[in-house]
């Protein structure tokens, strides 16, 4: 069995908004005080 | 494209998001995406998915970490883009999809909630390559539950 890759595109918050940035994906963020 | 403000107006519906798997066939992981207040009734749940009695548990911490890349109390629909072999079964609540325009998620870490639309989510959904189960919770509490009792009349 070929075991999935371990590499993952989204790690971080960083990396979520500029997957969603990249696809046109409009969003919100709000942090936790 | 980016906003960094606080949610106003259009307020969004928070997700609870749980990486579950059936005990006893551990290939066999889903991701639960519902509304904060959509109860999610497990034994209905269990039947639904056929996993057998007892047998739907909360997945394991490092295997989640291993195919969502999600870290314990950031699991969020953005990490289902990281099963790219398409191990995990998604399973999205109906109300998110029916009765909500804007639905927030933790970017992958816990101390941010990030807000997008349902057409967006969807369009999440879809760059993943998986396709999600949409399911009515509410009918699985139905089936799970006690019938309902009817009242006897009472005598005068």
């Amino acid at each position: 069995m070929v075991e999935p890759t371990t590499t993952k595109s989204l790690t971080n918050i960083a990396t979520t908004e500029a997957f969603l940035a990249a696809n046109g994906i409009t969003f919100k963020v709000r942090y936790q005080a | 494209m980016l906003e960094k403000v606080k949610f106003e107006g259009d307020q969004p519906v928070f997700a609870k998001n749980l990486f579950l798997h059936n005990k006893k066939k551990k290939e066999l992981v889903y991701l639960v995406i519902a509304a904060h207040d959509t109860n999610i009734d497990m034994k209905g749940l269990t039947n639904h998915l056929k996993a057998g009695s007892g047998n739907l548990r909360a997945g394991d911490q490092e295997v989640m970490e291993h195919l969502l890349g999600a870290t314990k109390g950031a699991v969020n629909l953005f990490s289902i883009i990281n099963d790219a072999a398409k191990r995990v079964h998604l399973i999205v609540d109906q109300r998110l999809f029916d009765e909500t325009r804007q639905v927030a998620f933790h970017p992958m870490q816990n101390d941010a909630t990030t807000s997008i639309s349902v057409a967006d989510m969807k369009k999440v959904i879809s760059l993943s390559n998986h396709e999600a189960e949409v399911l009515d919770f509410s009918k699985l509490v139905t089936e799970g539950a006690a019938p309902e009792k009817k009242e006897e009349a009472k005598k005068p």
